[in-house]
């Protein structure tokens, strides 16, 4: 029911035409009934009788009614309402209720008595009703001031709140960037200062060891092995030397060396003229046959190029070719299994390519019986280029075999003994060559083991085992330098301690799959001699005695004394000149080896003290200092400066809090009684909403002083006079 | 003899003040060979030690042991006093006992007249920590099984005469526990790799050798052995492997059956001749200086 509900009723029902119902006003209990039914109703019910008895008992008790101690006494005598308050009665006045009243007395004709206040004197005032109404709306002014004044001051806070988290956020994870980025740059000086302190402890302890040398002659074994915290002899760095100065007597003059290169450029060139002449034939010869097509999406070409490529295999393609040595090897990869006629066809090309000069120089020979063409050069340098294919793997059965003699395909041994070397060069290239001493080391020991009374240093480590072996201790060595001495001192200690036994330990072939076993081929006669002979040699060079292995005579004194000044190997040039299919074809690597022998009249070098210096690992373990002013250490530190580590500070924590309940470490429940919620603190969401109710109130009591009803009244007024007609 | 160990701890006697009693040597660690019937102990005493102090607490053992014996058998110990300490003898078992005092004293001047060679003391105090050492690293049988069989060598194989024992245990945990796994191996490993670790001259001039684990700093495990002991000791143990390696075993440990070798000489195995290797160290022709060795 609305406020103008029974004006709408009364308008309605005259507009369709009813009799407007009689209002009956019961001036005993002043309530006013619609229609005569209702009235007639009230007047029998309980309310009206006791009123009347009421009235019979007495008028004079009325103004005394709720009289005693409260002082003023608000009487309204429309309604027969009397407030203790000022405020309630001009809320009264100013409500629905009243309104209602007033308005059926104007109905009825009646007069409006005013409003009475009585004193506690029992004396009568008048109240300025519209003073009152004015008060009222002012307060409620106020009061709606205060609200949107509180709640502007609220959104402000909520905003400022917000900005300046984020504004924390945006700080923090500016603050992570710059740390982790501080963090690997300084993790990037500190490796860098570390190996630049590693090598410059390295330095000091070679120049330390020459000091005293040449200051003191004879020392005792456990003085100087005690002032070492690595590896270091004496006379290590006489065997460097020794071994330098015998590197110098083998490896290749230059003249020996442009020779070489020559003509491996000559061979090289005319097989690749020879391999794009070839192509160009064949594709000919498809196309004449209608078998050459267009390489559809996701098949390969049709492969024409007969002659795939050629690579360097053998001590050529190692750099380890000695003084004197002539015989270069070559191969060359054909797409099918060569044939007799192929090689052949090709040497004959070949020849068809050199020029005027070259014919007469160079000599073309073919030997079917190898698999290969020889070209030679006058001075004797020769280049054996042996054809070979991959289809050349493929296992040999029965029918294959009968097939390829039929074709006269070249001999299967000499082809797969090729792809092997191809394979050994290039893991040698990988694994060995970045290493210059170990090329110096490897040149040497050639040729030591080409040497009289040595050949079953050839026979049994058969110059691939060897190499196999340096890899190996090159890669159990990984980051640290070596010397050309070490590398051979670490290659006799491996054959001493019985490497190339069988039933002591393998030696992997990492070039096959599975790998085989090499020490399993090999000759026990063989392996014992050369054992016992690398243990001796180990022996000696531990005491000064490396010239007896390597067969030179031992150092003077002057040359002991003297510096290595010279950069050494700098007569090879390293040209990188590639076969045609990419293939590294560097001649020689330039050779540079770490220069540590300096001049030996110095000053002397500080003390390296007892405590050793060197490579991490060697001595006492390595403390790099952390603690406040060196920044965090790179490891992650169980125990530091200030205690056990807790985990990172609050602010850094990226994963979260951690994983706990609300209530700590007890996991989800704890242990005691059920929590009683009744009680508990109340968010300040909770509060919020509280504040909320109260605006919407004040928002409503503001649009009732506007639209000048109680709506508040005039709602419960209706809902009792529902209650009483229902 | 542990009922003579005992004795000697529960006594604070005023002529002889005792810090220390504990006892050392392969008794301790467990690695004695059948037969060898000596235990050792050392007595760290609160003050530099004299002569006279070493026969006090000699005469103090006498009559303590006597007074526990039955009357036959009083006359049978006796006791010999030696540079460092005394020894005593009963039935046959031997109780050396070495004096010495506490660290600390041992920086103080020593009169050579009176007090005990400093050399001495500081042998006995590295033996503590050598049996100390041992106990708390080496304990795996097969360390202990590898220390008596490379002693054995020590008795049969002339190469091995002049090893160290302190070199002997640290070469065995050496090469039982210094791998990649960090496993300790078996015996027949271990003892394979032993030999192969002497064979690629571990214990030679110039390698990186085993840092003594007892001694401050980083100290090489074989700088107390002059150079021709090394050299000798890395020849048999080259000889040996080939031995081994080409099946000999046997001889090796000479065990029950097998021909009895001392690999001075050529000897067959299993097709293959194996000569002994030569020594390859020289004395230099001047010596200029005479070697310091630290006793073994």
């Amino acid at each position: 029911m609305n406020k103008q509900g029974w004006y709408n009723r009364t308008k309605a029902n005259a507009a369709a035409g009813k009799e407007p119902p009689r209002t009956y006003y019961c001036e005993i209990c002043k309530v006013s009934c619609m229609g005569a039914l209702t009235y007639k109703e009230h007047c029998n019910g309980q309310k009206h009788k006791k009123k009347e008895k009421e009235k019979e008992g007495g008028d004079s008790n009325k103004p005394a009614r709720g009289y005693h101690s409260f002082g003023k006494l608000y009487r309204c005598e429309l309604c027969d309402i009397s407030c203790t308050g000022e405020q309630a009665f001009s809320a009264h006045m100013t409500g629905s209720k009243h309104n209602k009243t007033v308005l059926l007395f104007r109905k009825l004709g009646k007069v409006i008595p005013n409003p009475t206040v009585t004193n506690s004197k029992g004396e009568k005032e008048e109240v300025d009703l519209e003073k009152v109404k004015e008060e009222l709306a002012k307060k409620a002014e106020r009061i709606a001031k205060e609200e949107a004044d509180r709640t502007e001051k609220r959104n402000k806070r909520n905003q400022q709140a917000e900005e300046r988290a984020k504004k924390r956020l945006e700080e923090i994870e500016a603050r992570r960037k710059m740390m982790d980025e501080r963090r690997s740059k300084w993790e990037e000086e500190r490796w860098k200062r570390e190996e630049e302190w590693r090598n410059m402890q390295e330095q000091r302890e070679e120049e330390w060891k020459q000091w005293q040398e040449t200051e003191q002659s004879e020392i005792t074994p456990s003085q100087v092995q005690q002032s070492a915290g690595f590896a270091s002899r004496e006379g290590e760095n006489n065997d460097n030397k020794l071994i330098m100065k015998l590197h110098d007597e083998i490896y290749p003059e230059p003249t020996e060396l442009t020779n070489i290169k020559n003509l491996v450029k000559v061979t090289e060139d005319n097989l690749k003229t020879i391999s794009d002449t070839m192509r160009d034939e064949t594709e000919a010869e498809l196309k004449d046959k209608g078998l050459l097509t267009e390489p559809s999406e996701g098949q390969d070409a049709v492969e024409t190029r007969v002659l795939k490529g050629c690579v360097r295999v053998g001590d050529l393609a190692n750099g380890l070719l000695l003084r004197g040595d002539k015989a270069l090897e070559m191969l060359v990869f054909c797409t099918d299994k060569p044939t007799v006629y192929m090689l052949q066809n090709v040497k004959e090309k070949f020849e068809e390519l050199l020029t005027e000069a070259q014919k007469k120089a160079l000599k073309v020979t073919v030997e079917p019986g190898k698999g290969a063409f020889i070209v030679t050069d006058p001075k004797g340098f020769s280049v054996t280029v042996t054809m070979t294919s991959k289809a050349m793997e493929a296992d040999a059965t029965a029918a294959s075999i009968t097939a390829d003699v039929a074709a006269k395909v070249l001999d299967r041994k000499n082809c797969l003994r090729v792809l092997e070397e191809l394979k050994h060069a290039n893991w040698f290239q990988t694994n060995v060559s970045p290493v210059p001493s170990a090329v110096i080391a490897l040149r040497v020991l050639h040729h030591v083991m080409r040497q009289e009374g040595k050949e079953h240093w050839r026979h049994a480590l058969r110059p691939w085992i060897l190499d196999v072996l340096v890899g190996q201790i090159l890669q159990a060595n990984q980051g640290r330098r070596f010397s050309p001495g070490e590398i051979i001192r670490r290659i006799l200690e491996a054959l001493s301690a019985g490497a190339l036994f069988s039933s002591n330990s393998s030696i992997p072939d990492p070039c096959t799959e599975p790998s085989v076993d090499l020490t399993a081929s090999l000759d026990k006669k063989q392996v014992e001699q050369v054992t016992m002979d690398a243990q001796a040699a180990l022996r000696a060079l531990t005491f000064n005695k490396l010239y007896v292995f390597l067969g030179v005579p031992a150092l003077s004194e002057h040359e002991e004394a003297a510096g290595q000044e010279e950069e050494l190997g700098e007569g090879i040039d390293a040209q990188d000149f590639e076969g045609y299919d990419g293939a590294p074809g560097h001649l020689y690597p330039t050779s540079s080896m770490p220069v540590r022998m300096r001049g030996m009249r110095m000053r002397r070098p500080p003390h390296p003290g007892v405590r050793p210096y060197g490579p991490p690992g060697y001595g006492a373990p390595y403390h790099p200092p952390y603690g406040p002013g060196h920044g965090p250490p790179p490891f992650p530190t169980h125990l530091g400066p200030r205690g056990p580590w807790r985990g990172p500070p609050p602010h850094m924590r990226r994963g979260g809090p951690p994983p706990f309940g609300p209530r700590g470490r007890g996991g989800h429940r704890m242990r005691g009684p059920r929590p009683n919620n009744k009680n508990r603190k109340r968010k300040p969401e909770e509060e919020d909403a509280k504040e909320d109710v109260k605006k919407e109130c004040v928002e409503k009591s503001e649009e009732a002083a506007a639209s000048g009803g109680s709506g508040e009244n005039t709602e419960s007024k209706t809902d009792t006079m529902e209650t009483e007609t229902a | 003899m542990t009922s003579i160990v005992d004795t000697l701890v529960v006594s604070p006697v005023p002529e002889v003040d005792i810090e220390e009693m504990r006892v050392v040597g392969s008794f301790k660690k467990g690695t004695i060979l059948a037969g060898h019937k000596t235990a050792d102990i050392v007595l760290i005493i609160k003050h530099l030690p004299t002569l006279e102090d070493i026969t006090n607490i000699q005469n103090l053992m006498k009559e303590k042991m006597n007074a526990q014996q039955p009357e036959k058998e009083r006359k049978k110990a006796t006791t010999k006093s030696h540079e460092s300490g005394f020894s005593y003898t009963f039935n046959g078992s031997t109780l050396n006992v070495f004096v010495t005092t506490l660290p600390n004293n041992t920086k103080e001047t020593i009169d050579p007249e009176k007090h005990l060679k400093l050399e001495n003391l500081k042998n006995s105090l590295a033996a503590i920590r050598h049996a100390r050492w041992f106990e708390e690293n080496a304990y795996q049988s097969s360390i202990r099984i590898l220390v008596r069989i490379l002693k054995d060598f020590k008795k049969r194989i002339p190469f091995f005469k002049n090893v160290n024992p302190w070199t002997i245990d640290l070469l065995a945990h050496h090469a039982a526990v210094a791998n990649t796994n960090g496993n300790t191996l078996s015996v027949p490993q271990v003892f394979r790799r032993c030999l192969q670790l002497l064979a690629a001259g571990i214990l030679l001039p110039g390698s990186a050798s085993i840092s003594d684990p007892c001694e401050p700093g980083f100290v090489k495990a074989h700088s107390f052995m002059s150079y021709e002991h090394q050299d000798e000791l890395a020849c048999g143990a080259q000889t040996l492997l080939r031995a081994l390696s080409h099946g000999g075993y046997k001889e090796i440990l000479a065990m029950k059956g097998a021909r009895k070798i001392t690999f001075e000489s050529a000897v067959m195995f299993d097709g293959i001749i194996v000569t002994p290797s030569k020594l390859a160290y020289e004395k230099p022709a001047e010596p200029a200086e005479p070697m310091e060795t630290n006793g073994s």
